[in-house]
């Protein structure tokens, strides 16, 4: 069994529900072609380096799976049925999986770990939305003149940036 | 005087004796700055004249002096050592592009291994993690005047 890694790129407004039929789907089809599904990575939204579609952002995931080959041609077809994907790539990481098991164990258990991180990282992200929201309401009732509004806004990209490093 | 002073051998990339394009003999083909750069042996050639032919000694000291040259020109240009071959636990992984951007110029090109130091083989996965990256828009094709 080979090793493959397939990273996509998610339209940034599609809803969590959205992406986690999406995700639901490609491991369906994983399982009726017989593979091993190892593990599914959210890295969470990201600027993108150039616009792909007029998107400035995307929701990046990777997804791990042990395969003789077959199920990359029907997953990359789903990929590219599915119009909320911007782009995606598949990667071999392994030539040859022996233990079949102990990469599954193994993955099982980096993958908790990531969702840890993932859901720390959208609380974090969730907590500094409602901060923004709070600091626009307030800037709106002070009434506060359009020129110092902009200057709002690019520090809000700023502090995007930092997220993502 | 003129070009009986001249040591044959020392013009050897001009060939034959003070002549050549610097026209003529005597001091005239001396005078150049540029001289002591070609060739030959060693500098001091606006000198040779008045001290007559070089001797022996002379000789060995220029050798030695060229010698000492050459080393530190080969010191000076060879020293970097490829960071993947040093510290082996460095993965080379295209969803890192903080890592990426030191093998990329700030237009988004990839830095030629003579100036990053890599070695050839990690200078291939480099290549590739670079051009996956690309695709994957963790890093510019181009960024030019944004």
């Amino acid at each position: 069994m080979r090793e493959y890694e397939t990273t996509f790129i998610v339209q940034p407004e599609i809803s969590d529900e959205g992406r986690e039929a999406l995700c639901q789907k490609l491991d369906a089809s994983l399982e009726k072609q017989g593979s091993v599904r190892l593990m599914l990575d959210d890295v969470g939204k990201r600027k993108l380096a150039y616009e792909i579609q007029k998107f400035q952002k995307g929701h990046y995931l990777t997804l791990n799976y042990l395969d003789d080959g077959r199920a990359v041609k029907e997953i990359e077809r789903l990929l590219r049925l599915e119009e909320s994907v911007l782009r995606f790539l598949t990667v071999q990481v392994a030539d040859e999986v022996l233990d079949v098991e102990a990469r599954k164990t193994e993955a099982a258990e980096q993958e908790k770990l990531r969702k840890q991180r993932a859901a720390e990282r959208a609380a974090r992200e969730l907590e500094e939305e409602r901060a923004r929201e709070a600091a626009d309401r307030e800037a709106r009732a002070a009434r506060v003149p359009v020129p110092a509004d902009d200057g709002e806004a690019d520090d809000d990209d700023e502090n995007d940036d930092e997220d993502e490093e | 005087m003129g070009s009986g002073n001249f040591p044959g051998g020392g013009d050897r990339d001009r060939g034959g004796f003070g002549g050549g394009d610097r026209g003529g003999f005597g001091g005239g083909g001396f005078g150049g700055d540029d001289r002591g750069d070609r060739g030959g042996y060693g500098g001091g050639y606006r000198d040779r004249e008045e001290r007559g032919p070089m001797g022996p000694k002379a000789r060995l000291r220029a050798k030695a002096r060229k010698k000492a040259r050459k080393q530190a020109k080969k010191m000076f240009n060879r020293r970097k050592v490829c960071r993947f071959c040093a510290d082996s636990t460095i993965p080379i992984e295209y969803k890192d592009p903080k890592a990426l951007k030191f093998f990329v110029s700030e237009t988004g090109k990839l830095i030629p291994r003579r100036i990053s130091g890599n070695c050839a083989r990690h200078q291939r996965s480099v290549t590739v993690a670079v051009k996956r990256a690309r695709q994957l828009a963790l890093i510019p094709f181009t960024s030019s005047g944004i």
